[in-house]
């Protein structure tokens, strides 16, 4: 395994920032830790970095200014669920990370499949040969409708 | 229950500077539920990182927006800064606060004309576009810029403020103060106005906090967070304080943006005085980025946020901005819950939205 990898494994800080490397099964209860502690989810973003994914779903502080990143690495056939039952508005980002990176996300609250943005090309941050993955279909089967304005521009 | 329906409001309408499209479920005109939906107007900008040398896509950041496009400029170079460990001069640190309470004052001042003229107070909106014009001559004076700023590089900044420039903008600064509470005995006491704002959209501290509000959003229903108390750049050398109000409706958004106008104003003149008179403008930046950065702070519209990665090659694998604006596009809606079809337009226009932003 690259040196790199590992080192993105451990705990570390940059900045301000403590990134926590978790696993995705464990997110949603680290969400909940957060919640519980108070915390507002301030960003979550996804990047394509040595053939996977990294997802950073960060957490501020706003009395002590601290920031928690929690980091999650997957394949790009990995599923992770959804925080926006814990966090409302993790929908417009988990939306943004699905369309822009064709990462598959459950449940998510309000889930415009794929068309936050209009973009006709699937998940156009991804490289070309990575883009064509077939997505996962259970969520297909277990996400809510999108808006009615999404259908219209779908037809 | 009254009956139900939908109204499709955008992503074109008179009182929108920008589109953004909300499902507005409506019940005998008061609103129980709202949907927003963007993505009119999405460029990719994020994409274009990994094409562009790290130095040059600057130039790229900086037109993510032409309202805020300092900001985003100094939150790119401070993440790039952070990865690469680089020490910025005393006098460019002094000067980036100048030319960012200068572009913060704008901003306000262009939302204090948006707002007046969407509840129909012409001669308002005019007059705190008379007073904006005034800065944006100082910010051009300074920089060559009205809208695209382009001082700042990786390292420091690429021009200096002279002793005469500098006293020409702590006399206009003095004038435009003087003009600034003229006008904002209009906007905090005319009873017209107190009309259109008291009491409408109320997001209180708690909900403020749930939905993750950020920026004057948050810092009018009592949140006193201002990514400024950090102490980037030079501010925390400035004794820097957030402006806070606490009754979270629209009137108290009004009063944050405009005393953060005065707190700038504030800013700028402690900041001259602390500067030192001379020194670098810049350091050396050699090599590439080879780590990664969340870089945070305070735009007019609120936290924003700059994450940069990079793996040694001039071009950096990610980059990723989060804007204020798509923070606060969920406290939008819970504002938007329970208010009368008419006050929709104020309410969108006291989150003083940014859709370029948000649409990178």
């Amino acid at each position: 395994m690259p040196e790199e990898t590992n080192e993105k494994k451990a705990v570390r800080q940059t900045g301000s920032n403590t990134i926590v490397p978790v696993k995705a099964d464990e997110l949603v209860e680290k969400a909940v830790e957060m919640k519980k502690k108070g915390l507002r989810l301030s960003q979550a973003c996804c990047s394509w970095v040595n053939n996977q994914y990294e997802i950073s779903y960060s957490f501020a502080d706003d009395q002590t200014l601290d920031y928690i990143t929690l980091r999650i690495l997957a394949e790009r056939t990995a599923t992770i669920s959804s925080i926006s039952e814990i966090y409302p508005y993790a929908a417009f980002y988990e939306n943004e990370m699905e369309e822009l990176f064709g990462l598959n996300i459950r449940y998510i609250d309000l889930d415009y499949h794929n068309r936050l943005y209009r973009i006709k090309t699937k998940a156009p941050f991804l490289p070309e040969d990575q883009r064509e993955v077939a997505t996962d279909e259970t969520k297909k089967i277990s996400a809510p409708d999108a808006p009615e304005t999404q259908k219209e521009d779908a037809n | 229950m009254g009956k139900r329906s939908v109204i499709p409001f955008g992503p074109q309408h008179p009182v929108l500077p920008e589109p953004i499209h909300l499902d507005l479920v409506v019940e005998d005109e008061k609103i129980v539920e709202a949907i927003p939906n963007i993505g009119f107007i999405h460029r990719g900008l994020e994409g274009l990182a990994p094409d562009r040398d790290f130095q040059k896509y600057l130039y790229v950041v900086e037109r993510t927006c032409g309202i805020c496009s300092f900001g985003h400029g100094l939150g790119y170079v401070e993440s790039i800064e952070g990865i690469m460990n680089v020490e910025v001069p005393e006098r460019a640190r002094y000067l980036r606060v100048v030319w960012a309470e200068m572009a913060r004052m704008t901003s306000h001042l262009m939302w204090l004309g948006f707002t007046a003229d969407a509840f129909g107070f012409e001669s308002l909106f005019y007059e705190a576009w008379r007073i904006r014009e005034k800065v944006l001559d100082l910010m051009e004076m300074t920089t060559g810029g009205r809208l695209i700023y382009s001082v700042l590089k990786v390292g420091g900044v690429l021009k200096d403020i002279t002793p005469d420039m500098q006293k020409k903008i702590l006399d206009d600064l003095n004038e435009i103060e003087k003009e600034t509470r003229e006008m904002t005995k209009t906007f905090l006491d005319d009873y017209s106005v107190q009309t259109r704002l008291k009491g409408v959209g109320v997001l209180t501290k708690q909900q403020a906090h749930d939905v993750g509000a950020c920026g004057p959003m948050a810092r009018a229903s009592g949140i006193a967070c201002d990514m400024r108390m950090r102490g980037y750049e030079a501010y925390s050398d400035l004794g820097f304080e957030p402006v806070v109000a606490q009754d979270g409706d629209s009137y108290a958004r009004c009063e944050v943006r405009i005393n953060e106008i005065f707190a700038s104003i504030e800013l700028v003149r402690r900041a001259f005085e602390h500067m030192p008179k001379e020194g670098d403008l810049s350091a050396t930046v050699k090599g590439n980025p080879n780590g990664e950065y969340f870089a945070r702070i305070e735009q007019p519209r609120g936290e924003a946020i700059f994450y940069s990665e990079g793996h040694g090659k001039p071009n950096l694998d990610r980059f990723r901005l989060r804007t204020p604006t798509f923070a606060n596009l969920q406290a939008l809606c819970e504002t938007l819950k329970g208010a009368e079809y008419a006050d929709v337009p104020i309410l969108i226009l006291t989150i003083d939205p940014c859709i370029s932003c948000t649409e990178r």
